[in-house]
């Protein structure tokens, strides 16, 4: 395959300057936020915008560009002073239709070790089977290249203590793709978490449920264990890896550290189908301050859908729908005429009270339905500034704060709710990797 | 319904009354997904959204509610007309162009329990009856509570009693002056009846002439007293957009309401209430 040094810095939907307002657009988004001091991964976005000389450009390589790679790499195609440089996967159907959106520019390997190699390769976007995260990540580390992995962290917590071991000695910067953590949304919410508009937090609800057999139909069977790798334990950690992660990295965010246990319980009671991945995970787990975290996620119903539910005495925030719960609703102030009749009924008789009028208004929507938390949002759900951080921070060569311990601390949590589930018993907390 | 409830029961224990709200919040849920035409998964909005295209299956509950409507559009004389939602919407939102209505293009099938539409973009709004039917309901419930004294009000303009005031033999509810709110212009003594008062403002445009489509000019209030609830609703909003005579003749087919309208006139610079119409009151 041909192998361009200039790679694919852009295509035809999005040119430069499109890619800079693209960037300044979702930026905006967070202004205003009381809470951005305690958001400091967001410090690479602070940095200028790149120039046009070859030294701001960002030269990257995509390992896996299946459905989530090709996703990322349409983000990458849009942010300003990225190349993707090279793209790597080892299904060849997958492989050329990466290499055509790039408009051939970029070197292409079924072999991710060929970008390792590569000079001209400042880092690489790892979006492979959670099996690969942890062998990618630190032969990228090991060839000092900057490494954005996508979630979850690694398929067991040893690896998961090897990985965040490597990035953290490691002069290269390390992301993880954990976007909630760039979606202003939740910046807001966790604003008003702060604030303590919903007083002390008492419970965090975690739910992600759908019906769907998570299945992809292989273009022949000897490739069925490669298409299905969710599936299957060898490769995968199943529903508490692809889809608790979120949540939990959400969880540990939000209550500013780890579980110290969880216990659960996890069974194959729809898809018989051969999988050896649970089907429906219930897992509960243990913070500091007497906090729990409730978490369940099934296959074989969607009804409740998705959602991260965080409840205090005075109100319930729903983070991914952004809406606000007041269990008094604050906008309701009591009506003058009612609180006097109650008061002269306190003493005696009640003697004529105003208490009758029109509405003056028509019936309109109701707003039992929350409070949105940030209104008529229609931005990037983190994803675009996630990977222009990722840039930024691989321009700056520096280590963007925390993100290590995000990647840790929620890659480690999944798989302690799968082991609980796995062993049927509590599993503590495996303590922090080595710096 | 997008508005405040306020429950006053005297003499019931605070976890008495903390269940009792429990129940009321979930009835009035119940009633938000069955009448509201602005929550995209209550019933009417469906029924408003798909009875153009055929027959729309309904519940029991709104069937009853909208043949209900119906008949008080006969009681009437057509000045209550559920059948204004489209009107209504373009009068709100300043829209120009024809708004279907008319219980012409309506058809409700008791037998399959259905409605159907035979205009597109017609819509029904139980806006000026909803408060009315939930309030009912509501006072069945406390009655089978074994509530005896309550006051209930669904943001001022639509008010249920039931029994008296603990030490009188009545609520003595006053009707409140638009321009001072300390002011009762005139007292109703209630005692299990409601009470339902409707506004026409300039600034607040919101009913609608059904004979015209136009709104009602002056800045009146018109309240009703009378033992339904629903009827109470019904009547002011009908009697407001309809001159005395047409009152008369509407109020023989609702015995033992009561009613009384106040308007307001420049005096000195200052608005003035005035009595401008009153019945059995």
């Amino acid at each position: 395959m041909p192998h361009d040094d200039f790679g694919a810095t852009g295509d035809a939907r999005f040119s430069l300057p499109a890619r800079r307002d693209f960037l300044k657009a979702i930026a905006a988004s967070l202004g205003g936020a009381a809470v951005l001091g305690e958001l400091p991964w967001l410090s690479p976005l602070r940095a200028a915008p790149p120039g046009r000389s070859p030294s701001d450009r960002v030269r990257l390589g995509l390992i896996g560009v299946g459905s989530r790679g090709r996703f990322l790499m349409d983000h990458l195609l849009r942010t300003p002073g990225v190349e993707v440089a090279g793209v790597c996967d080892d299904y060849a159907p997958h492989l050329e239709s990466a290499h055509a959106a790039t408009g051939g520019k970029a070197f292409a390997t079924p072999d991710y070790r060929v970008l390792l190699d590569m000079q001209g390769i400042d880092g690489l976007v790892i979006a492979t089977p959670l099996h690969l995260h942890a062998p990618m990540c630190l032969a990228a580390f090991a060839a000092e290249k900057h490494v954005f992995c996508e979630k979850s962290l690694a398929l067991t917590i040893d690896d998961c203590k090897r990985v965040a071991t490597a990035a953290s000695r490691s002069s290269r910067v390390f992301h993880i793709g954990h976007q909630r953590l760039f979606d202003a949304r939740f910046h807001k919410a966790l604003d008003h978490m702060r604030r303590g508009d919903l007083g002390p937090i008492t419970q965090i609800r975690a739910y992600w449920h759908r019906n769907l057999d998570w299945r992809r139909a292989p273009p022949s069977p000897d490739l069925e264990r490669r298409f299905n790798w969710r599936l299957y334990r060898e490769y995968s950690a199943g529903l508490m890896g692809e889809l608790a992660s979120h949540h939990l990295h959400v969880t540990n965010w939000i209550l500013d550290g780890s579980p110290l246990a969880c216990i659960g319980y996890g069974s194959i009671n729809y898809w018989r189908d051969g999988r050896e991945v649970f089907d429906n995970v219930n897992v509960v787990y243990r913070y500091a301050g007497d906090v729990q975290l409730v978490y369940d996620s099934l296959s074989s119903n969607k009804h409740h859908g998705m959602e991260v539910q965080v409840m205090g005495p005075k109100g319930t925030i729903e983070l991914e729908t952004g809406r606000m719960f007041w269990e008094t609703p604050p906008e309701v102030p009591p009506s003058p005429g009612v609180a006097e009749l109650a008061r002269q009924l306190e003493n005696g008789p009640a003697a004529t009270v105003p208490l009758a009028a029109p509405t003056w208004s028509a019936e309109l929507e109701s707003t039992a339905d929350g409070v949105p938390i940030v209104a008529n949002w229609a931005g990037d759900d983190g994803t675009g500034l996630s990977i222009a951080a990722f840039a930024n921070a691989v321009r700056s060569g520096e280590q963007t704060p925390h993100m290590i311990d995000h990647a840790y601390r929620s890659g480690v949590a999944a798989l302690m709710g799968l082991q609980a589930m796995e062993q049927r018993r509590e599993i503590a907390w495996p303590g922090n990797y080595a710096v | 319904m997008n508005t405040r409830l306020s429950l006053v029961l005297p003499g019931l224990p605070p976890e008495d009354g903390e269940a009792l709200g429990v129940a009321v919040a979930r009835q009035l849920a119940d009633d938000e997904r069955r009448m509201s035409r602005f929550a995209p998964g209550a019933e009417l909005a469906s029924a408003n959204r798909a009875a153009a295209n055929g027959p729309f299956p309904l519940s029991e509950k709104l069937f009853e509610e909208l043949s209900m409507c119906r008949a008080h559009w006969v009681r009437t004389g057509g000045a209550f007309d559920i059948t204004l939602g489209a009107v209504n919407d373009n009068l709100r939102l300043a829209k120009s162009g024809d708004a279907v209505s008319g219980w012409e293009h309506v058809d409700l099938d008791a037998a399959r329990r259905t409605v159907s539409f035979a205009r597109e973009g017609l819509r029904l709004d139980l806006g000026g009856i909803g408060k009315g039917i939930a309030l009912a309901a509501l006072g069945q419930l406390l009655r089978e509570r074994g509530v005896a004294h309550a006051f209930v009000s669904f943001g001022d303009s639509s008010i249920l009693t039931i029994g008296s005031q603990p030490s009188g033999d009545h609520w003595p509810v006053g009707i409140r002056d638009r321009f001072d709110a300390e002011l009762s212009l005139h007292t109703f003594g209630l005692s299990d009846r409601s009470v339902s008062t409707s506004g026409i403002d300039p600034t607040a445009p919101h009913l609608i002439d059904a004979s015209t489509h136009d709104m009602p000019g002056g800045r009146r209030t018109l309240s009703i007293a009378c033992d339904c609830p629903i009827d109470a609703e019904v009547l002011s909003t009908a009697l407001i957009v309809r001159n005395p005579t047409a009152r008369a003749a509407i109020l023989a087919n609702y015995p033992a309401a009561q009613g009384v309208e106040f308007a307001w006139h420049e005096v000195g610079g200052r608005p003035a209430a005035e009595k401008a119409w009153s019945h059995a009151a």
